[in-house]
């Protein structure tokens, strides 16, 4: 591997990174308003009080202390985002951390079968373009990508958890969770995200089989595949040594991509199965206008996705050797 | 008996509706130890020709007629048997050979690759095989492990050589093999055909465009139109006295250094569009000696007076 490359990209993710805190800082303080107001009705606060939660919140500093301030929590382990509004007094941190868990069960495990089906989906469409099969499941990803998520969650939630009552219609487990065998809590655990994760692999493995499937019909039609079979190589070999792999390249940044936003939950899917992830979480910041909440929200997102796409750029530099 | 031999070759596409004829009607052969030039226009049917000899036509023509290597039909082998075939007989340089090779392996691998599928050398082996093509063809044997955008165009040419030639076949497609490249390698990379076909005594087929090209390498010239074979004969005579108004006209786009530019004739006219040829002969519409029989009656391949075989109604019978 080339390590100035892997320096440069480390460099370009810092830079991003010192952008994003930036960012998170000015938002919410350029926005109307002063977040007082918002923790509670200044008509029923006395004005005392408001002091000393505008105290509490260190607003009467200097803008540049508050920064300071806030870059020294940011650098803290574990990091100090303030405190939650809906969760008071428990720290923003801590609330994300709660509902993360679930949430990179459930998007995580849903982000990496979306991914390995669409682009098995896509090698066997793309490698037979033109073919029945190609047209029958090329118009059938077509109609589940333009579905939209929380409407197929719907549909699936009602047939399978009300109508056929085959799955449990909410929540990420069950109440005594605890008190179970070890192997029922894991098959508890996978009945309740088993329908959330469908949901989310069927709306979303299009996205990865039409790229693959058409970047893999024009890697088809080069020379070096000509060669290929030329000299002998079987249709598989020419289709997974040669062709498949060059038609991966595209897909390796959105899969990274996509691993990034994983912890950013799938907020329609969560609320209509009333999964405890982020995206509820964020759903739920969204209603309370818990803005220090949201803020840490999107703070996690956004290292999250510096980092998967850091990661991404240095795998993808290990398979194309033009990446320099 | 011939080392390759076309027998009445046709190639059709399937269009949206009804087909293409891309080569129509096509008998040639390829002696052992020569170079067979097939020139023509873009369009005209010659790369068809070669991929039908390996057998790696699309899946939407339709082949007729019979391709023999070394006395077996090509078009009717098993498939185990018909890869088996290529490369180890008949290997191919690409028309464009810039994308010859796979752009995410190294070229040395791309080679190894070859060898090991074909013959049970082991992996240093097959390596030491790459690195002495390598030397062969003019690379520096390092370079071998290197990827193929890390070569210039003119050493990807040589590269791709090198593993047609790797494992040692009778016989050699090169496909347009110094098209892209400027003048100067051109030149270079002619000579090393040049040599490398009189010192491996291996056959060449050997399709360009430019015929000036052909002057340098060919023992032999067949010249195609509009999926025809027009004119076949050996080298000489169809650069000295080209029987075919086509060849002659050809002959005539050459600039020659020596000679005054003004010489040099552009053929007027485009080729025909393949799904609605004139009749009678296909060059008729272009031909400056076209007379009445040649919108009617399709010309026959006969010899003509200066030793080679025509397709004219103004050459033999």
């Amino acid at each position: 591997m080339n390590r100035g490359y892997v320096l440069r990209r480390g460099f370009y993710a810092f830079i991003t990174f010192l952008i994003v805190l930036v960012l998170n800082f000015a938002i919410p303080r350029v926005m109307p308003g002063s977040p007082v107001q918002y923790f509670a009705n200044p008509r029923i606060l006395p004005s005392l009080e408001a002091k000393l939660l505008t105290e509490r919140f260190g607003l009467d500093k200097p803008i540049w202390t508050q920064f300071l301030l806030y870059l020294v929590g940011v650098f803290h382990w574990p990091p100090d985002l303030g405190v939650s509004y809906t969760f008071y007094p428990a720290p923003v941190w801590t609330v994300i951390m709660t509902y993360l868990p679930w949430t990179l069960l459930l998007v995580g495990t849903a982000t990496v079968a979306t991914a390995v089906i669409g682009i098995v989906i896509g090698i066997l469409i793309g490698s037979k373009q033109g073919s029945k099969t190609d047209t029958v499941v090329t118009s059938a990803s077509l109609f589940l990508w333009t579905m939209p998520f929380f409407w197929l969650g719907t549909i699936l939630l009602w047939l399978f958890s009300i109508y056929f009552h085959v799955f449990p219609a909410g929540g990420a487990a069950s109440p005594f969770l605890s008190k179970m065998p070890l192997l029922d809590q894991i098959g508890n655990i996978a009945e309740h995200a088993f329908l959330p994760g469908l949901t989310l692999t069927l709306a979303a493995f299009a996205g990865y089989s039409l790229m693959m499937r058409n970047t893999l019909v024009e890697e088809l039609t080069q020379d070096y595949v000509t060669v290929a079979v030329a000299k002998g190589l079987s249709h598989r070999a020419v289709l997974f040594k040669h062709a498949a792999r060059n038609a991966m390249l595209p897909m390796i940044t959105l899969i990274g991509l996509n691993l990034g936003y994983v912890v950013s939950g799938a907020l329609l899917v969560e609320v209509v199965f009333s999964y405890p992830g982020v995206g509820y979480l964020t759903y739920q910041a969204v209603l309370a206008h818990d803005y220090p909440l949201l803020q840490g929200l999107f703070f996690v997102l956004s290292m999250a996705v510096i980092i998967a796409n850091f990661f991404a750029d240095i795998i993808y530099s290990l398979v194309d050797p033009r990446v320099k | 008996m011939p080392l390759l031999e076309l027998k009445n070759l046709s190639v059709a596409y399937r269009l949206q509706k009804g087909y293409l004829m891309a080569v129509d009607q096509v008998s040639m052969e390829v002696n052992e130890g020569e170079v067979l030039g097939i020139a023509g226009e873009s369009g005209c049917g010659k790369s068809t020709v070669a991929l039908s000899v390996l057998r790696i036509l699309p899946k939407s023509a339709r082949v007729t007629g019979a391709v023999a290597f070394g006395g077996e039909d090509v078009l009717t082998m098993g498939d185990e048997r018909v890869r088996a075939y290529r490369w180890k007989h008949v290997a191919l340089v690409p028309q464009g050979s810039m994308n010859a090779f796979d752009p995410v392996i190294s070229v040395g691998a791309q080679i190894v690759e070859a060898i090991r599928l074909h013959e049970s050398a082991g992996k240093e082996e097959a390596w030491r095989r790459a690195r002495e093509l390598f030397g062969l063809v003019g690379i520096p044997k390092e370079r071998v492990t290197n990827y193929p955008h890390e070569l210039s165009g003119g050493m990807k040419q040589r590269a791709a050589i090198a593993m047609a030639l790797s494992l040692s076949p009778k016989l050699v497609i090169l496909d347009e093999p110094t098209t892209a490249l400027d003048v100067v390698v051109q030149k270079q990379i002619l000579s090393l055909l040049a040599r490398l076909q009189r010192e491996l005594g291996v056959s060449f087929m050997f399709i360009t465009h430019d015929l000036s090209v052909l002057a340098e390498v060919a023992t032999r010239v067949a010249v195609m139109y509009a999926g025809k074979l027009v004119e076949v004969g050996p080298a000489d005579v169809m650069f000295r006295s080209p029987s075919h108004p086509y060849t002659q006209a050809l002959m005539r786009a050459i600039p020659n250094v020596h000679g005054d530019i003004s010489q040099v004739k552009s053929i007027l006219g485009t080729p025909p569009d393949l799904t609605s040829l004139p009749k009678g002969c296909r060059f008729s519409p272009r031909c400056p000696h076209s007379f009445g029989r040649c919108t009617v009656e399709e010309p026959r391949l006969l010899p003509s007076t200066t030793g080679s075989m025509a397709a004219c109604h103004l050459v033999g019978g």
